[in-house]
């Protein structure tokens, strides 16, 4: 995290990871479409030509709390394939948070482990703790055959402290769910660390409000609400 | 990567490239024939295109050099109220000028100025022109600036903060991108380096455990093999009747020794073997190869031992199955291993074969934080239609020393290490190796092997990690 007192501003980094093609850039996407452009900058999409991530998507989202605190969130994602490591690595240093988008599909289940796996590793060699930065995983791609069963999504969810979200990044389902979990857990441990709260003067419920409060309303309920 | 992923950090000044910020206040210029200004927040001018011709300014300034309207214009408009719609200022010179906030992700990193234009509606005054050229003379000077409707500066405005927003996220997300590659061929140079250093440590280790292991494997077989070749040598020496003609009893005591000789010359090469495979000296070679025709040379070499026995060979195995990388050298002898056995323990007028397919099975090893894998294997069976093994032996069967039956140590000559030796060659294939059988019932050895070690072994994560002291 960044504060900047002279500018009244924080700036929190969210890092999507998981397996290539398995839907982080696409979450990036729906939120970019969910929010509104007050709420969000412009989506920053470094790729190859084939479309498959080369180095990451960016997209900003920010709001200014009633105490004048101007709160930028900075969402990252990953390249997934084996052989990016290193930018996997630097996209990952400073992170507040990560986002994991797993494949729901059974034969993926060997790339959401090794991804997974490696994820802790950067997180490690970057000096972040994996048992305590705030975390949430994503099963994402819910629509598609041969999947792992809800059952099976919850015995996942039983082996850790991560909250689980299922979703249709393509079609916006379960993508703002996901972010809302994540950083309400976020805010939690930003809280405890750097009392927040006191510093900031901002609650959590304005937290979470302001970031989504700028949702288009065609989405459904707030999911906080 | 540093924490200067903030467009604020880049400033607006860096953001655009000089060359192409002119063009484009160029190209606006003649769009809109009225100038345009931008500056940085903090007041610094960042570019400028001013209309040509003589504006009341550049005359006032002929003749008043002193007077510097424009400046107050300038800090007047910059320090306007950051609101949403542009502010006006008038200049005294009755000219007018637009300034509008340029914000990029919520945050202002600059204003941007269009103007100077004359409002088609309502002139506004011009003290000072008027004082320096006289009432008419000060309408005349207006004359070559440009009438605008208000509402139209305001769209050049709008439209002007819009391209220029464009620009600027290309500015940085090409400023980005370079970032990024320095940092990443820095991060992988490093990272090279660092497996370069660990993989000469790792090779002068292993070259040297190597070494020593070699240099005791070496000395072992050589002070159990020299004996052994002697006893060999002069046992059938004396079966040949070198040392004169031997009578029946004598004869058949060297043929004892001359072919306990050779089950034991057989055992020492599987204990070496063993000995290698288990301390980790082999390393496998993964080659593409079809699995049809080693089972066939395979069983080629099996013909006469099984034709003595009047035991029928078959090679089951599709020459459809797909060709899958393993080690070829080990896979032949650990079929070798299993076909041997299978002759070994099947009574005449049976059959052995081999035969195999693919399955998609649980893959082994730790279970990771989504539950286990399932990978494409390659599964391979030898069967036989001996005896069968009861259930409870299943685990006992691997282990080298132990034998089912202890008549069938005396009846079949053998020691468990050929199943032994199956385990590690299969073991080398990061694959399994199961029983399926039912006393009276046969027995099969089922040998499953992933299709792919190519991703553990490419990884150069895992690279290092992949080489064995
Ligand atoms: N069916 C389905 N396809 C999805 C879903 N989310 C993403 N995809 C597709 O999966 C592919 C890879 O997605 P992308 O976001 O680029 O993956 P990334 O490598 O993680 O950034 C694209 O073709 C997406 O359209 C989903 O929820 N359902
Ligand atoms: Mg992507």
């Amino acid at each position: 995290m960044q504060f900047n007192l002279a500018q009244r501003e924080i700036t929190l980094k969210i890092v999507y990871y998981g397996p290539a093609l398995s839907g982080k850039t696409t979450n990036l996407q729906s939120i970019h479409k969910l929010i509104k452009p007050e709420g969000r900058g412009r989506l920053m999409t470094l790729d190859t030509r084939d479309d498959r991530t080369l180095f990451f998507d960016l997209l900003p989202v920010f709001f200014e709390t009633a105490s004048g605190f101007k709160v930028k969130l900075k969402l990252f994602t990953v390249p997934g394939q084996v052989i990016h490591n290193s930018t996997r690595r630097i996209v990952l240093a400073g992170a507040d948070a990560v986002a994991f988008i797993a494949d729901s599909q059974r034969t993926m289940t060997k790339a959401n482990n090794e991804s997974w796996a490696n994820m802790h590793e950067n997180l490690k060699l970057n000096g972040l703790n994996p048992d305590e930065i705030p975390a949430a995983i994503q099963f994402n791609k819910r629509d598609l055959k041969d999947i792992k069963s809800d059952a099976e999504v919850d015995d996942v969810a039983k082996k850790g402290r991560e909250p689980v979200f299922r979703a249709i990044a393509t079609q916006g389902a379960g993508v703002m769910e996901t972010l809302f979990g994540l950083l309400k857990n976020t805010w939690g441990s930003l809280n405890t660390r750097h009392s927040f709260e006191q510093k900031f003067r901002i609650s959590q419920v304005e937290f979470l409000e302001n970031i989504f409060k700028h949702m288009d309303l065609g989405a459904g309920p707030l999911p906080f609400k | 990567m540093k924490d200067t992923y903030s467009i604020r950090e880049y400033g607006l000044a860096k953001l655009a490239d000089k060359e192409s910020l002119s063009d484009v206040l160029a190209a606006f210029g003649e769009l809109s024939q009225t100038g345009i200004a931008i500056y940085e927040t903090g007041g610094r001018l960042v570019g400028e295109l001013k209309i040509g011709g003589q504006t009341p300014c550049t005359r006032l300034k002929e003749s008043y050099p002193d007077l510097l309207p424009c400046a107050q214009v300038t800090s007047q408009a910059l320090s306007a109220k950051a609101g949403g719609e542009p502010a006006a200022v008038t200049c005294p010179l009755g000219m007018l000028y637009l300034c509008g906030r340029f914000v990029f992700e919520g945050d202002e990193l600059g204003r941007v100025v269009v103007g100077p234009f004359i409002p088609l509606d309502a002139v506004p005054p011009a003290p000072l022109a008027e004082a320096a050229f006289g009432k008419e003379g000060a309408a005349a000077a207006r004359e070559p600036v440009r009438r605008l409707s208000l509402e139209r500066a305001r769209v050049y405005l709008r439209s002007f903060l819009r391209v220029l927003s464009a620009l600027a996220f290309s500015a940085f997300k090409a400023g980005l991108t370079s970032q990024m590659h320095l940092e990443s061929i820095r991060d992988a140079y490093l990272e090279l380096e660092m497996a370069n250093r660990r993989l000469e440590k790792a090779l002068h280790q292993a070259t040297e455990a190597s070494r020593l292991k070699s240099a005791f494997l070496a000395t072992v077989s050589h002070e159990l093999k020299t004996p052994l070749t002697s006893i060999l040598g002069y046992s059938e020496m004396l079966i040949e009747g070198t040392a004169g003609a031997l009578n029946p009893s004598q004869d058949e005591y060297a043929r004892t020794i001359f072919e306990k000789g050779e089950a034991l010359q057989r055992l020492i090469g599987g204990i070496l073997e063993l000995t290698r495979l288990e301390s980790g000296a082999v390393v496998p070679i993964f080659k593409p190869g079809k699995l049809d025709i080693l089972a066939a040379a395979v069983l080629a070499g099996f013909e006469p031992a099984a034709a003595a026995k009047g035991i029928g060979i078959e090679n089951d195995v599709p020459p459809t199955l797909s060709d899958f990388d393993f080690d070829h050298e080990k896979l032949r002898a650990m079929l070798c291993c299993l076909v041997d056995n299978a002759i070994k323990f099947t009574p005449r007028g049976g059959t052995v074969s081999i035969s195999a397919g693919v399955e998609n099975r649980k893959a082994g090893g730790e279970l990771g934080r989504f539950g286990a894998e399932h990978e494409e294997h390659i599964r391979i069976t030898v069967s036989d239609s001996g005896r069968g093994i009861a259930r409870e032996m299943f685990t006992r069967i691997f282990d080298p020393f132990y034998q089912i039956d202890s008549s069938d140590t005396r009846e079949h000559g053998g020691l468990g290490i050929g199943l032994r030796l199956v385990k590690g060659y299969v073991e080398l294939h990061h694959g399994e190796v199961t029983i399926e059988s039912r006393p009276g019932g046969g027995t099969s050895f089922v040998v499953y092997l992933p299709m792919s070690h190519s991703v553990a072994e490419i990884d150069h994560d895992a690279a290092v990690p992949a080489v064995r002291i």
